[in-house]
């Protein structure tokens, strides 16, 4: 379930807040996670108009601006994307993009490279060649406007376990550079939301890791970021609550979203709208979980990986 | 060859195990399987000596955790969760050390090793802190095995490892346990838990069930469907709303439908969703897993303890 949203070439800009206008029908809408800004379309035939109610007051280091907002446009996109350490090129030349609202599934072997191309999409490190644009900015650039405009959330480490929830969120409120009335009213939101507004005084390290690892998806999300990027969100979380974290990423996917995952449990490749596939930094496979089935002649993403992570050897199934 | 009598732990209030119990035979693979938090650290911590259990007992080998720990030391080989050997010596120094510390020599061990040594040995002069995550973990196996330890202790040695390695290092262990080594794994995995020959379902400190995986899946008590439809996440939702007591979750490209009525059958939960119209909809009879077994038993256990269960589904609407 895709949520994409292609401008029609020929739309035309109705304005501020107003009404429908006559003859005209909705035929698209759309809005970020926290409601702010939402687009509407109209269409009558083919003529089409939009209808652009974002508030006008709307601060100028928000996330929520018109480069991520910006339509018809990859959010992520890389071109030769290189690292080299030495000699050893980690990431060797990745090029692709990821839509806007789209889940990205992220995989590959330990040691392909994933983790060196998801630090210099996030800003944390700098590319040795290509180039890679990050909700509309240049990460080797501008590196900090990229990081502002992103949510990161990792297995290994997500919320100080000895903060309480409360605390958690409203230290992430203020490194986002929140305004406190606001870090307040998403708190509150954001507990009950969670439903875990009975905990909101227990430490971090006091709560089941399920509950923890939703915490810091909605605090990675709390500024609103156009991009997120989850790195082994799920891993060690129990069945259960690994599936209501994926419900969490199709909600945000919905809200326009754009998220990108890694995971080892095949079966969320399966849960991604496309996979990529690194081998050896370089991607081996980029489409659908069905069309990569399909070109590999496989029944499950399982043998998908299996055949690039391993090509010149048959593995043996221990079942 | 394990023996674990109604072993209690408490960290403060956090009571970590309840009542565990449990034996292992020589010469199986014998799998903890469940979240992390589940307890099973703590548990490997008591087996291994490390800590003191709250209260009952466990002997390894005939050997009591509390009164035999230093003769117990010697006839183990624990893996810990986190990589714990020295990131500054090199591969061949970490298994001289480790040798040495056991009283034996690398060279009188080298056949225990050797299988998984082969693969180490291009890196061999190479500081263990600089070697891959797979590396890592095959010299921490190596670590493990060199003082002949008659039972190996590995603690969540899958975790954060890719599936193709993880499947090779199951492929090593299985060797290991034909070469008669006694072998208590934990793992958050649950497609792991098909490669042990037992395994204890471990949720919240409690064990929910103990079998063989087989045993375990031939006992699902529901009739289990996987089912799809464009619209998958509605289909989920309407599933659950079909009978009561029915359970509907994302199972890779399918959605698992667990039905508590033996007479459902396959024609029926197609006119209930047509009715519901969905559209390419496609349903089939499943075999169970190990894991909808484990989210089986943790919805039925989800009214017992009301603070570790999740405090509400968060469904997409």
């Amino acid at each position: 379930m895709k949520v994409v949203f292609r401008w029609p070439a020929t739309a035309s800009r109705l304005g501020a807040v107003g009404t429908i206008p006559p003859g005209f029908t909705r035929s698209y809408s759309y809005s970020t996670a926290s409601r702010l800004v939402t687009h509407r379309l109209f269409s009558k035939g083919s003529i089409y108009l939009y209808l652009d109610d974002r508030p006008t007051d709307q601060p100028t280091n928000r996330p929520t601006d018109q480069q991520t907002n910006r339509l018809n446009m990859n959010i992520i996109e890389t071109h030769s994307l290189t690292k080299k350490f030495g000699d050893f090129k980690a990431v060797d030349a990745i090029s692709f993009g990821v839509e806007k609202g789209e889940i990205f599934g992220f995989l590959g072997a330990n040691g392909a490279g994933k983790t060196t191309a998801l630090k210099m999409l996030i800003g944390l490190l700098k590319p040795t060649g290509g180039s890679a644009m990050v909700a509309g900015y240049d990460v080797e650039k501008h590196p900090d406007q990229v990081k502002r405009r992103i949510g990161y959330m990792s297995q290994k480490f997500s919320l100080y376990e000895d903060l309480t929830i409360t605390e958690n969120v409203r230290l992430f409120g203020g490194i986002y550079g929140l305004p406190t009335t606001e870090i307040k009213e998403k708190t509150a939101k954001l507990l009950d939301r969670l439903e875990l507004a009975p905990y909101a005084k227990r430490l971090v390290s006091e709560i089941p890791l399920g509950w923890r690892q939703k915490l810091a998806f909605s605090v990675a999300m709390l500024h609103d970021p156009g991009v997120v990027f989850l790195d082994e969100p799920t891993s060690g979380v129990d069945p259960l609550t690994r599936r209501q974290f994926w419900d969490m990423i199709y909600e945000a996917a919905h809200a326009g979203v754009t998220l990108m995952v890694t995971t080892h449990y095949m079966d969320e490749a399966e849960y991604c709208d496309r996979v990529s596939i690194m081998v050896d930094g370089r991607i081996e496979a980029l489409d659908t979980p069905g069309a990569l089935k399909k070109q590999f002649g496989t029944t499950t993403m399982d043998e998908v990986f299996t055949r690039l992570a391993r090509p010149d050897q048959k593995v043996n199934h221990v079942d | 060859m394990i023996n674990v009598l109604n072993i209690n732990h408490a960290f403060g209030d956090n009571q970590a195990l309840t009542d565990i119990s449990f034996d292992v035979q020589a010469g199986e693979i014998f799998g903890l399987i469940g979240p992390d938090g589940a307890g099973k650290t703590t548990l490997f911590r008591i087996l291994a000596t490390l800590l003191l259990p709250g209260s009952g007992s466990a002997t390894l080998n005939g050997l009591d955790v509390v009164r035999d720990y230093k003769t117990l030391r010697t006839r183990i080989g624990y893996m810990p969760g986190r990589f714990s050997l020295y990131q500054d010596l090199t591969v061949d120094e970490n298994l001289q050390f480790f040798a040495s510390v056991f009283g034996v020599t690398v060279e009188e061990n080298r056949h225990l090793i050797n299988d998984i040594y082969v693969q180490l040995e291009p890196f061999k002069n190479r500081r263990a802190g600089a070697l891959s995550g797979g590396m890592k973990q095959k010299l921490a196996l190596c670590c493990a095995l060199i003082h002949k330890p008659q039972i190996l202790m590995l603690d969540e040695p899958g975790t954060g490892v890719d599936p193709v390695s993880r499947r090779e290092f199951w492929d090593m262990l299985r060797r290991l346990r034909d070469g008669g080594l006694t072998i208590l794994v934990s793992t958050p995995y649950m497609d792991e838990a098909a490669w042990c020959n037992r395994v204890a379902l471990v949720q919240q400190g409690h064990i929910m069930a103990i079998d063989t995986p087989e045993a375990l899946t031939a006992a699902f008590p529901k009739k289990l469907f996987a089912v799809r439809a464009v619209d998958k996440y509605r289909l989920i939702n309407d599933l659950r709303s079909m009978e009561t007591g029915a359970n509907a979750y994302a199972f890779g490209e399918f959605a698992h439908f667990a039905s508590p009525s033996a007479k459902i059958q396959v024609a029926d939960v197609e006119l209930f969703l047509q009715k519901k119209g969905h559209n390419g909809v496609e349903v089939k009879e499943a075999e169970p897993t190990v894991e909808d077994c484990f989210i089986d038993l943790m919805t039925d256990d989800s009214q017992q303890s009301t603070v570790d269960s999740p405090p509400g589904e968060i469904t997409l609407k």
